[in-house]
């Protein structure tokens, strides 16, 4: 790098998933002129493997093709989330959407198509009308590859340096409390460097590996936020973990099957049980199907929305299937979702046109053709709604010049997010806020961070450098796999679809005595060569804080909402209709937990009820 | 099922070998491990079980061998490995399909960091030589990109899916990480941004990338097309390359050329 | 990082440029002179004379040695020869691992390559510095079996490496695109080299069968 290179201002992007892509791709752009910024993109993996490709079934935006608003998904927006969101925020992104699809149809996503040969749009989850955008089952991997492409346009002009196989460890702040660089090790030479920026994007998704086994990719350990929480960050809503209510079971993880299976048609169902019943909203006792039978309980259930209610709500009935009604598979956990019948009805190419990319994946784990036989699924831990508290106009943290975007903010899903709206947000927020706005931070500092005194980053790389030393000296009998283990079943139990005081309240203690365990664990390898066992140990010792933020927040929530259902309070409580906040408190070692007013200023909250066809903010009656 | 059934399951044992090289420069050599049976392991969990007990059949103490993987569902394509002599990707290699004991090896054709780690950096820094990319102006709103039709976004959305993995590069007996074939990766990823309306004003650029980068090194043996683990039309692609590098051809033989 | 990433440059392309001519010199001249010569081998099935008749009128061409070295020697040396430079320099076969036929096929092309380097040097040497080439002495070399079985393989290696090569060329020049244009082109490239090779075994069979005077 030539001395002029080293004197320009530099953004630090951690994470090049949708949200760091997009947010890197608009920085370069905004430079392109004056080239007077260079954005550093850091990634555990190349970025082009970031976990966004996992994302299947497409993106919203509302389209004009069947009276479809941007208020309209505004609304349902807002009403699947149980109206945690808030909503300046989130009507920004609504309107923000359709432009994005059409940014991406420029950028060259192979969108499904209609026959006249525009985009072609299905329908998800909360919504009465079709509006996700869709390529094939792999929306998510299409549209990050379109955003690569771009970045490495950038990254050949020199715009844009990657740091792949880098992890993020810790930032660096300056006399005025302002981050000044970054602290990142080299995943194959092990070295610990400083890297000196001018402002911070955290863009890592999410924090799926604390539940051990999830729907995310092995990269999302949630390391840099908990950091960031540990030197001051605000953690927002962390109880919000969205359980999706469609995968299939895996020793190493379980892989999603989108709800796209479902929007084109796919039913979920199991073998009725007349013996059994069920009471519905009116109060009416109801037999569970019919014995031996099909019984496609969502469709009986919900007769407005069907099969694709909204996630929090699939996911609950489907636990209720198994676990109350010990309807599963052949008593097992499970329960089928079919989409055979699509294929005889329309033929096998016309579904692997718009799902091939799932269908091959189950065919391929489970050794069944879908085409042919229902496929079995379960619920399986899959997003996070909460993350890095920021600010809503500038998602600016409130550690100044670090940023926050995707799937590790937390503004726009509030208690559940709605399928195909988190490829919109990453996006949105990188693009149109985080990415912007770190460019006008970084602009507007007096000093630029290369012209900060060398020590302060000396002593931060210093200060990294001896825990991980720390770490490698330890010599006890634990193993952190296996703690991981522990704690990865213990939050899977306790924490995700039904959850109650008493099982939060001794998760806790199990995390914190996981945490005393943890200092007696022994890291298998010593090298100092693309040692991953120090890199797993150390991130465990992150997941641990990030357990208890999520189980301290679902613990003193005693209200039903979204996502967050407790059997003992279960209905929404207006008194939580409120952000949590978890903060770090450096002497007791533990989240504080408050509250924080939310934005309701356009839609007054109302109970939410998927029985019936909704009515919206503007008194008009959906569909 | 039965009690009986279980005993016997628990005791039934996954063998498989691991080729290891603590770093670049040293020798590889082989270990043996052992992990109990389950129905419907992959060799991801094989390696996590390694991670867990890093310790030979023989009961020698051993070390996690460091390995790549992310999505662990076939959509990212870091986990590329040599499975049983066969490359492929590690996530959706199950163990009740391969024969015992399973060998698993780095790739051959990149070079090793550690043990069944490989750089496969020029991957990504051919995609570079051949601009692959849509040059758009910017991202301001300007309104919807041009038509496609269902064919053609069928055709775009196959070259689309390849996950930069490997496979066809390392099937491949004309590739090397060290001479100058750009590979079948790269040519399809030329040939899909040259069917775009947007991205087609590069394509000179793009073939002459290819060219340079010795696109006819090609011999048609098309072990590519056939481990390619998303079924990415890679003969389709070389050979439309090869009709645009013979156009490009005419054109600089002619003189039309720039 | 110590990881050898020095490749990561682009050569200027004149490889393309020396492959495609390798690529053209294999049609043009080359596989055109090969069904020639087989074809007229062929006069060896009519009669002795027939046979003489013909290769007294090829060598009374008039520039024959201009028309031998510029339209044959010379694409057969850079063909060959640079065929020979690019076989061990890129081609590490893995038929092991991989076995699906276009790999055969591929490994088939480099050895027949290899043979009929080889062949074609003492074919040449054998009846091109012949200067009493006739009929006879032909077939009297091909009489001995040993010689039979060698003019054998090498018309089996010439006509595999010319089909095969037929159908290479068809990709390469991008031609035939797609799987299924190129599964038709190796029916029909597969088709033609059995004609030719049935014709190039009558000729060697009318050699080796014929009586000596």
């Amino acid at each position: 790098m030539s001395s002029s290179e080293n004197q320009k201002r530099k953004i630090a992007i951690i994470g090049g998933g949708l949200a760091g892509l997009s947010a890197a791709m608009k920085i370069a752009e905004m430079s392109l002129e004056k080239k007077d910024i260079i954005v550093q993109l850091f990634s555990i993996v190349p970025v082009k493997r970031s976990h966004s490709v996992c994302a299947q079934g497409g993106i919203n935006a509302a389209n004009k093709t069947t009276g479809d608003s941007t208020y309209q998904h505004f609304d349902d927006t807002i009403y699947g989330g149980d109206f945690l969101a808030n909503q300046g925020p989130v009507k920004k992104m609504c309107d923000a959407a359709p432009d994005i699809i059409d940014l991406f149809d420029r950028m060259g996503v192979p969108f499904n198509r209609t026959a006249e040969g525009r985009i072609d749009r299905r329908r998800f989850g909360g919504t009465l009308h079709p509006r996700t955008a869709y390529a094939g089952a792999t929306t998510g991997q299409q549209l990050l590859y379109a955003l690569d492409e771009q970045v490495r346009r950038y990254e050949s002009e020199g715009l844009v340096e990657k740091y792949e196989g880098w992890e993020y460890l810790s930032a660096s702040f300056d006399e005025n409390g302002a981050c000044c660089g970054i602290i990142a090790q080299n995943l194959v030479t092990m070295e610990i460097q400083a890297f000196p920026v001018d402002a911070l994007i955290i863009a890592t998704g999410g924090p799926g590996l604390v539940y051990g086994r999830s729907t995310n990719s092995v990269s999302n350990n949630g390391l840099a936020v908990t950091s960031l929480y540990k030197q001051g960050a605000k953690y927002a809503n962390g109880e919000f973990i969205q359980v999706h209510p469609t995968a299939i079971g895996g020793d190493d993880k379980l892989r999603l099957m989108s709800e796209s299976a479902r929007g084109e048609g796919g039913r979920v169902w199991v073998y009725g049980d007349a013996s059994k019943t069920w009471i519905d909203t009116e109060g009416k006792e109801r037999p569970c199907g019919e014995t031996g039978k099909p019984w496609y309980f969502l469709e009986e259930k919900y007769p407005a929305y069907g099969n694709l209610v909204p996630r929090d709500i699939a996911t609950r009935e489907i636990f209720k299937i198994v676990y109350e009604l010990k309807l599963g598979v052949e008593g097992r956990p499970f329960v089928f979702l079919d989409v055979s019948h699509i294929s005889r009805e329309k033929g096998r190419e016309f579904l692997d046109r718009k799902l091939k990319g799932i269908l091959e994946i189950y065919e391929k784990f489970k050794g069944v053709d879908p085409h042919k036989v229902p496929m079995e699924i379960f619920p399986a831990v899959h997003y996070s709604m909460g993350g890095l508290w920021a600010d809503n106009e500038t998602h600016m943290t409130n550690l100044k010049g670090v940023f926050a975007a995707g799937e590790a903010d937390y503004q726009y899903h509030g208690a559940n997010r709605l399928g195909a709206n988190s490829l919109l947000s990453c996006v949105f927020t990188g693009l149109h806020i985080a990415g912007p706005e770190a460019v006008k931070f970084a602009r507007s500092r007096e000093k630029a961070a290369w012209e900060l005194p060398a020590e302060i980053f000396e002593a931060d790389v210093k200060k990294e450098k001896d825990f991980i030393d720390k770490l490698m000296n330890l010599s006890g009998s634990e193993n952190p796999r296996l703690i991981h283990a522990e704690l990865g079943n213990i939050m899977t139990e306790n924490v995700t679809i039904v959850r109650n005081n008493e099982a939060l309240r001794k998760t806790d203690e199990k995390i914190q005595e996981l945490q005393k365990r943890f200092w007696n664990i022994t890291v298998p390898d010593k090298g100092s060569w693309a040692n991953q066992s120090i890199r797993y140990a150390h991130q465990l010792y992150y997941m641990l804080d990030l357990a208890r933020i999520i189980v301290l927040g679902a613990l003193q929530r005693d209200e039903s909402r979204g996502a967050h259902y407790k059997p003992d309070f279960p209905n929404t409580n207006i008194d939580f209709l409120k952000t949590t906040i978890a903060t770090y408190n450096k002497e007791s070692e533990s989240p504080i937990i408050s509250y924080e007013e939310i934005d309701t200023s356009l839609i007054p909250p109302r109970a939410r009820d998927y029985t019936k066809k909704t009515v919206s903010a503007t008194g008009a009656i959906t569909n | 099922m039965d009690t009986n059934k279980n005993a016997t399951e628990s005791q039934k044992v996954v063998k498989f070998k691991i080729k290891r090289q603590i770093t670049p420069d040293s020798e590889a050599y082989w270990e043996e491990f052992e992990t109990p049976w389950k129905p419907s392991l992959n060799i991801i969990t094989l390696l996590m079980a390694q991670h867990t007990h890093p310790v030979t059949a023989a009961g020698h103490k051993s070390t996690p061998a460091t390995y790549d993987a992310n999505c662990l569902e076939e959509v990212c394509g870091s986990c590329t490995m040599v499975i049983n002599g066969r490359v492929q990707q590690a996530c959706t290699a199950l163990v009740d399909k391969l024969e015992q004991p399973i060998t698993i090896e780095p790739m051959s054709k990149f070079p090793v960091v550690r043990d069944l780690m490989v750089d496969r950096k020029r991957m990504f820094e051919s995609l570079k030589w051949i601009k692959a990319w849509n040059p758009i102006d910017n991202t301001a709103p300007l309104g919807e990109g041009p038509k496609v039709s269902p064919e053609e976004q069928e055709k775009a959305y196959n070259f689309s899916r390849c996950m930069t993995c490997g496979c066809c590069l390392e099937s491949c007996p004309q590739w090397s990480s060290d001479e100058g074939f750009i590979g079948p990766q790269a040519i399809a990823q030329s040939v899909l941004f040259n069917i775009h309306p947007t991205g087609k004003s590069l394509e000179d650029e793009r073939v002459k990338g290819l060219i340079d980068n010795g696109l006819n090194i090609c011999g048609n043996a098309q072990n590519c097309a056939a481990v390619c683990p998303k079924e990415v039309d890679l003969i389709g692609a070389i050979s439309q390359a090869n009709w645009q590098a013979t156009k490009y051809m005419a054109k600089q033989i002619l003189g039309k050329g720039h | 990082m110590s990881i050898n990433n020095n490749s990561l440059k682009a050569n200027n392309g004149t490889e393309f440029w020396l492959r495609r001519l390798h690529s053209l010199t294999g049609l043009f001249p080359l596989s055109l002179f090969l069904v020639f010569h087989l074809v007229v081998n062929n006069s060896a099935i009519k009669s002795p004379e027939a046979f003489n008749t013909v290769v007294n009128m090829l060598r009374s061409l008039p520039y024959l040695e201009l028309i031998e070295i510029s339209i044959l020697g010379i694409p057969i040396l850079f063909h060959g020869l640079y065929g020979l430079i690019i076989t061990p320099k890129f081609a590490r076969s893995n038929l092991g691992a991989y076995s699906q036929v276009h790999n055969w096929t591929y490994y088939f092309q480099r050895i027949t390559g290899i043979i009929i380097f080889i062949f074609i040097a003492v074919h040449v040497y054998q009846f091109r510095f012949n200067e009493d080439l006739d009929f006879e002495s032909v077939a009297m070399l091909l009489r001995e079996p040993i010689w039979a079985i060698a003019y054998f393989v090498g018309i089996l290696a010439s006509v595999y490496h010319f089909a095969n090569g037929l159908w290479n060329f068809l990709i390469s020049w991008g031609i035939t695109i797609g799987k299924k244009a190129q599964t038709v082109s190796a029916y029909i490239c597969g088709s033609i080299g059995l004609i030719v090779f049935a014709i190039g075994c009558s000729a060697l069979w009318a050699f080796y069968s014929s009586l000596p005077n």
